[in-house]
């Protein structure tokens, strides 16, 4: 596979080229010589430590025990018999099913909405990516007092009339971890609609005239035409945004502290924190941080393999 | 109007695309409102009350908490971006113009970077760091940012060089241009608009870190920013304008350069999401 990306990039060059020659290969050896020691470190740095930490994580390494014994899975059946851990797992699959659904509906919504020119359209993307600029831990402070229950937005419902919606947010355990999933979409719904707008934008004015002569209402070209243009674009925000929604650490650090009332806003990264920074049990630490990577590499796999044949 | 695609009416369309600017407007507008607020003015019920004035008192008061912190920040960020993106430009250029048996792979596997879950590196990065005397020292965290930084910028510059005409390496090649030669004068004159991109993205990215900052930083004299506004909200001595007052600042320099450069914030955007 490796040898038929080489010509690849060759095919279009004219026939006047000379044939590879000695110098050809001189240079390309020189070309891989020179991103040698960056890519090195690169891979070292993240490889490296990947593998490292699953070593770890099988080993019984803490701050009093540097013989780095091996203890088969015994990190494991521990985390899996650790209710917090359990609650964290269930947290994470609220969050991620509720900021996915969030970013991806109203992303997509609002990339629709935007793709025939409209008056103000540059205000209102620049308003909507605007929350990617600013860091989740600035982000979780505005939310932290935007949802705070005595205040903010409950204010908002009063003021409006409709204080029957009021809600504890964050401090209410059973829906703790989804009062965190709205700032965390706030931050990503104008890049998830950028990446939909990017594709709609892609169709080309030969498809949409095309459409409009077969007599398309504007309603069947979308039906027809741009919803199955947009299929992959949600392939590939569905794995941006579910790896992100993974290493999430910062948003409920900020707004509860990270935990929340009975660790209804804690996520694994929080665990895992905790435990290995603050608690100092390494290989417990590296065993939830080896289930993230198992998981990661499971929803990554796919979506590197269609770059790859690209 | 074009006749053939109306799904809705531009009036409907306006409204719902306003009233979603508005939802996406709202945190900041509390964000600036409370900041500017005087002391006295800070309570719950009157949170969505305009300012009476222009008080720059939480705005100073959040300062003297921070200062320190900010300028940390910009001795670790600076430095940062500027390297992963001197490296990504070099790095894109050989990915780009010279491939080689393997170089596709080696491409997809730093592409994996750009994805990685941190969790999965600090046990290591802290021990390594440590064995190599940078844990808790700037040096230490400007080179962990180059080095993740180095998937995303490698990837921005990757998907700029390609675009450029493999003709002109050749004419280059010709007159004698080896690699290097090539890349001095072909290439990085062409690639300025991919440094823009580049630092733009690492500058927001590793300002707006927190994880990162919070691991390898230890010495409280030496925090980042960001790691200085979340210990705010632990403390009960500020209210919560300081607290916003303090959060503005921190957030102030990645919003400035999104509002005066957000097209080439927007091309970084897409960058990250591109096929290898």
């Amino acid at each position: 596979m490796a040898n038929t990306a080489v010509p690849m990039s060759r095919q279009n060059t004219p026939v006047t080229q000379p044939p590879p020659s000695k110098r050809r290969v001189t240079e390309r050896v020189q070309a891989a010589m020179m991103l040698a020691p960056t890519i090195t470190i690169v891979l070292i740095f993240i490889y490296g430590f990947l593998f490292w930490t699953i070593f770890l994580s099988f080993s019984g390494w803490n701050d009093v025990n540097f013989e780095v014994p091996f203890v088969g899975l015994r990190n494991y059946l521990r985390l899996f018999d650790n209710a917090r851990f359990m609650i964290d797992i269930t947290n994470q699959l609220w969050f991620s099913a509720f900021f996915l659904a969030q970013c991806l509906g109203f992303g997509f919504l609002l990339a629709v909405l935007l793709d025939r020119p409209i008056w103000g359209e540059d205000v209102f993307k620049t308003i909507y990516i605007f929350p990617f600029a600013v860091s989740s831990i600035v982000t979780g402070v505005i939310w932290r007092w935007l949802m705070y229950p005595d205040t903010g937005i409950n204010l908002l419902f009063d003021m409006a009339g409709i204080g029957f919606l009021k809600s504890k947010w964050y401090a209410e355990p059973s829906i703790g971890i989804i009062a965190v999933s709205i700032p965390a979409a706030w931050q990503m719904t104008g890049y998830t609609m950028a990446l939909f707008l990017a594709t709609l934008r892609g169709i080309s004015s030969d498809l949409r005239e095309a459409a409009a002569m077969d007599g398309a209402t504007g309603w069947q070209y979308y039906r027809y035409v741009a919803f199955p243009a947009c299929i992959p674009t949600t392939y590939s925000a569905t794995v941006i945004l579910g790896m992100l929604s993974l290493r999430t650490y910062d948003l409920p650090a900020a707004m509860t502290g990270g935990a929340g009332p009975n660790y209804r806003t804690d996520l694994a990264s929080n665990f895992m924190f905790e435990t290995a920074f603050q608690q100092y049990r390494y290989s417990l630490g590296a065993a939830i941080a080896s289930l993230v990577i198992v998981i990661s590499i499971i929803l990554l796999i796919p979506y590197i393999r269609e770059a790859e044949s690209q | 109007m074009n006749r053939s695609t109306p799904y809705l009416s531009d009036a409907i369309r306006f409204i719902i695309l306003a009233f979603f600017a508005i939802y996406f407007i709202m945190p900041i507008y509390l964000l600036a409102i409370t900041s500017f607020k005087p002391f006295e003015d800070i309570s719950f019920a009157t949170m969505w009350n305009l300012p009476k004035g222009f008080y720059l008192d939480g705005i100073t008061q959040a300062w003297t908490y921070v200062s320190q912190n900010f300028m940390n920040s910009i001795i670790v960020t600076l430095p940062a971006s500027l390297l992963s993106s001197i490296l990504g430009s070099f790095n894109g250029y050989l990915f780009a113009k010279w491939r080689f048996p393997g170089s596709r792979w080696l491409f997809l596997m730093v592409l994996f970077g750009i994805f990685l879950p941190y969790q999965g590196i600090l046990i290591p990065l802290v021990q390594v760091l440590g064995a190599l005397d940078l844990y808790g020292k700037y040096a230490g965290l400007i080179i962990v940012h180059i080095v993740f930084g180095i998937p995303i910028t490698t990837l921005i510059f990757r998907g700029y060089y390609s675009a450029v005409p493999d003709e002109l390496v050749d004419a280059a090649r010709i007159d004698g241009a080896g690699v290097l030669g090539v890349f001095r004068h072909i290439m990085l004159p062409l690639a300025m608009p991919a440094f823009g991109v580049s630092m733009i993205w690492q500058f927001t990215s590793i300002w707006n870190d927190y994880l990162i900052g919070l691991v390898i930083l230890s010495n409280p004299d030496m925090r980042t920013v960001m790691v200085a506004v979340k210990n705010l909200t632990g403390s009960f001595f500020t209210n919560y304008g300081a607290q916003m007052a303090a959060a503005l600042i921190a957030a102030s320099p990645t919003i400035i350069i999104y509002l005066l450069l957000s097209r080439l914030f927007h091309r970084g955007l897409l960058a990250g999401s591109v096929k290898g």
